[in-house]
């Protein structure tokens, strides 16, 4: 199967096991794209867009949603670590650091 | 929840809330980084308790608490020899994703962890910070958990300098 391909998939099955554990109303998007880790390890960075803040998402909830993930990836024989983001629209964002001009 | 780990959550906490107004990365940053520190120090803590014990002297207690190598430790965790383990697992997957977000907040630049070049990706965020601090206490939970069993399982498989084991023994 072609990276691509595996790649599409994982997109669905991401997409899908998320929209299962919380609502397709809860969720605005859902943006899945592959990833390194710190050591070169292929990963799947998944970022969560909520429709609104009023879901509470807890470091509970959160691991519910890596292993759920982690399980439908596996079972299309995907082993990539989903490195799972939620976000909201009233989040409070850093400040951005100042870059020089390039 | 060791005195140790209790009280770095609660510091992570207290990073994560300082700035009024828009948050300071490197409040964030350090809240993270943090937070990860109280799981890692938890799993240290978790396997000289178990294969020492508290009360014996430091010169025998800290080797044992110092041995367990941050990514040896996330890689172990992911093999068949410990995931058998329920807990276990998702202490891996916890770790895990809290390792990936220390990295970021000590030494990457980019404005948030996994950063897409090219992208209008936002910085990082007060409330994904709390809610990796909410899960890193989600760890020590289960980690204060764990019984005696799974206890040697993890300290017997983090702590020896061993050659390549075999993860299915």
């Amino acid at each position: 199967m072609s990276q691509s391909r595996k790649d599409e998939q994982a997109e669905a099955v991401t997409k899908s096991t998320i929209a299962r554990l919380f609502g397709a109303n809860a969720i605005d998007r859902i943006d899945v794209f592959p990833t390194e880790d710190q050591a070169g390890e292929e990963g799947l960075s998944v970022t969560v867009f909520l429709k609104t803040d009023q879901e509470n998402v807890s470091g509970a909830r959160l691991l519910d949603t890596i292993v759920a993930v982690s399980e439908a990836l596996r079972n299309i024989d995907d082993f990539r670590f989903p490195y799972v983001t939620f976000l909201g629209p009233g989040y409070e964002h850093a400040e951005d650091d100042a870059r020089p001009a390039a | 929840m060791s005195l140790l780990a209790k009280h770095q959550i609660v510091n992570a906490h207290l990073l994560a809330t300082a700035d009024k107004g828009r948050p300071r990365s490197a409040s964030l940053r350090r809240a993270v980084s943090t937070a990860y520190y109280a799981v890692f120090h938890a799993i240290c803590a978790a396997c000289a308790d178990r294969l020492v014990g508290w009360r014996q002297p430091w010169t025998v207690y800290t080797p044992i608490f110092r041995a367990p190598d941050h990514y040896a430790t996330t890689q172990a965790l992911r093999e068949p020899f410990l995931t058998a383990i329920p807990e276990l697992q998702r202490l891996g997957l916890l770790l895990k994703e809290l390792q990936s977000a220390r990295e970021w907040a000590d030494y990457n630049p980019e404005p948030r962890p996994n950063y897409r070049l090219g992208t209008n990706d936002t910085p990082f965020t007060r409330q994904e910070a709390m809610r990796l601090i909410d899960s890193a206490a989600e760890a020590i939970s289960i980690i204060d958990r764990l019984d005696d069993d799974s206890r040697l399982k993890l300290a017997t498989r983090l702590v020896p300098r061993t050659r390549k084991m075999n993860p299915l023994r």
